[in-house]
């Protein structure tokens, strides 16, 4: 399985097409026939956009039957790397047999720019993460709101465009080096930062350390849950294998809660944490629960190391 | 510090199967064991030494010096210092079965003279010099974690850090449900207890599961719900378990799906249940 196939997608395999669109009307034209023509050949469609999009769209497909499901992408895919394997994979897991169609806007005006090099390794992971897949996957982007460097990239991440021309090959189409170009140093950070080595015999002391600085900022006890169970499973890797210790720094930003794990290890594989266990499977690696449980994932890995940054959310942020 | 570091072990009681690893010269283990002894001695409890690192006799002088008299326990069968090989891999061959047999029989022994527990420490390093294989030792230490489920024995296993290599040594303490060393606070207390329950069958569990005690929980979920529970459906109230990680989640889900006559979870915390719908997306929530 590798990124861009140059023959193109497998007959019947994945279709991952960008489209941009400059208001309503725009995104109603590009959207609403793909789903209209998903129903048309019997296939389970999923619709995961911003919910004032979502709404649009739902208005005009006027098919209310259980066939089209709806997604805030807003919620569900408010960490880029979680729509991947919780949103589009858990999708296609509940249809193994099927071919199945998928509208998903992952990126809006919104978005920060913190979120996204994660936005864009995101999409351009689609390609390799359901190359094996029966799905068409359309993601409209709003090029009326979006920066010049966000359109660079889903040209960049999708190996079809859409406008008003109709369909064309991306001649920009380079999805691995969008997910190179993205893993770089992450920013240094600019508040006051609290650290903590660990190993085998400090994996528990990790979350006592995190459970105190995200009560101390005031996280709902679910999300402090969430994160001991996020920053337990990536400690937990340092410890098995990147050899046996690792670092823990917690800060605090205006948005987030953010822990950052250290280790010498290298994640070479770039969809490690991006598939969830298949429907009928137990497990997944410790990354991909991760993924699930946070607001936004940065990583930087290299041969000399690794770095995995996790922000929650500040209530009130 | 020292006596910081040996104080943990006034935390342990019957029912514990716990794992010390240490890395130095100063005796920490010997101490720390010392004075589980000690304390199991003035408890009644049948107390069994296995001896490796330390000579029997040097054992029973360091028990001696620290305030411990010997020689009634055990001249009335009490104590019993034995070195380790001699058990563990008696006739040249480390079996775990045969191992697991004697601990038992061990325990029906001080049953049997009414003794209230047996605490047993075991100094490990015999394993790397006989040979033992990794799989060998790790399916000993989680499958003798069922001695301990009636709370009627304690075990404190030593392991030397410096004869094990990190392959060996990380699967082994992940077989105890508690791993504690010379460096512990004294705020520390085992990571993960577990007690049989007779009616429902199943165990209650109170603490973490995490990476370090893995392989524990997993043997102690499949003594209970396993292949081999004469098909009685198993209940386990977790409502006592703190944390568990996503792998005990997995192994929870894995339990729950395998159990010949099904394993039920009450008492569920709120990210656990999260946690099993993301790690088992087809299970019955």
């Amino acid at each position: 399985m590798t990124v861009g196939q140059e023959a193109g997608p497998p007959p019947g395999g994945l279709v991952h097409e960008g489209a941009f669109y400059r208001d309503a009307a725009e995104l109603l034209a590009v959207t609403v026939p793909f789903v209209h023509e998903g129903l048309a050949h019997g296939e389970p469609v999923l619709v995961a956009a911003p919910q004032d999009r979502l709404a649009l769209i739902r208005a005009a497909v006027d098919a209310d039957d259980d066939r089209v499901r709806y997604a805030d992408m807003t919620v569900q895919g408010r960490n880029p790397g979680r729509i991947i394997p919780w949103v589009l994979q858990a999708f296609l897991d509940r249809h193994p047999d099927r071919r199945v169609r998928i509208v998903g806007e992952p990126v809006w005006a919104e978005r920060t720019e913190l979120e996204q090099p994660a936005c864009a390794q995101h999409e351009a992971l689609i390609n390799a993460a359901f190359a094996e897949r029966d799905v068409a996957i359309f993601c409209p982007y709003d090029a009326s709101r979006l920066t010049p460097g966000v359109l660079a990239d889903a040209r960049r991440t999708h190996p079809v465009l859409v406008d008003s021309a109709g369909r064309h090959p991306s001649p920009t189409f380079a999805p691995e080096q969008v997910v190179a170009g993205h893993n770089k140093p992450l920013p240094v950070p600019a508040d006051p930062v609290a650290v903590l080595r660990y190993d085998l015999d400090t994996l528990a002391d990790v979350r006592r350390f995190v459970t105190a600085h995200a009560e101390a900022a005031d996280l709902h006890p679910d999300r402090v849950a969430d994160l001991q169970i996020a920053v337990t499973e990536l400690a937990a890797n340092s410890i098995v294998h990147a050899g046996g210790d690792g670092v823990l720094q917690v800060w605090r930003t205006g948005e987030h809660l953010v822990c950052e794990i250290h280790d010498d290890g290298w994640l070479a594989d770039p969809l490690a944490g991006r598939l969830a266990p298949r429907h009928d499977g137990i497990g997944g690696r410790g990354l991909v629960i991760v993924q699930a449980l946070c607001d936004l994932v940065l990583v930087h890995s290299t041969s000399a190391g690794t770095t995995v940054r996790l922000h929650l959310r500040l209530a009130g942020a | 510090m020292r006596v910081t570091a040996s104080a943990v072990v006034d935390q342990l009681h019957l029912g514990d199967h716990v794992c010390w690893v240490d890395d130095d010269d100063s005796g920490g283990g010997l101490h720390a064991a010392g004075r589980f002894v000690a304390g199991g001695l003035r408890l009644g409890h049948k107390v069994v030494w296995f001896t490796d690192a330390v000579p029997p006799a040097a054992v029973r002088a360091h028990l001696d010096g620290s305030g411990v008299p010997t020689q009634a326990a055990v001249a009335d069968g009490q104590l019993r210092i034995v070195p380790a090989v001699e058990s563990y891999a008696a006739g040249g061959r480390f079996t775990p079965d045969e191992m697991i047999g004697n601990l038992t029989t061990e325990i029906l022994r001080a049953r049997r003279e009414e003794r209230p527990g047996v605490r047993v420490v075991g100094d490990m390093g015999w394993a790397v010099r006989q040979g033992a294989s990794v799989a060998d030792l790790v399916r000993y230490e989680a499958e003798v974690n069922r001695l301990f489920l009636d709370g009627e024995a304690a075990a404190m296993c030593l392991y030397d850090r410096r004869l094990f290599p990190t392959d060996y040594l990380l699967p082994a303490t992940a077989a105890h449900p508690a791993t504690v060393g010379p460096n512990a606070g004294r705020a520390w207390a085992p990571m993960l207890r577990a007690y049989r329950t007779r009616n429902p069958h199943g165990l209650r569990l109170v603490g973490e599961v995490d990476r370090s005690n893995r392989g524990a929980f997993t043997a102690m979920l499949d003594h209970v719900a396993g292949p081999g529970t004469n098909q009685r459906a198993a209940v386990l109230d977790v409502s006592e378990l703190r944390f568990a990680d996503a792998g005990a989640a997995s192994a929870l889900a894995r339990a729950r799906r395998n159990a010949p006559s099904g394993l039920r979870l009450v008492g569920c915390r709120p990210a656990l249940r999260r946690l099993l719908d993301l790690v088992d997306p087809a299970s019955p929530a």
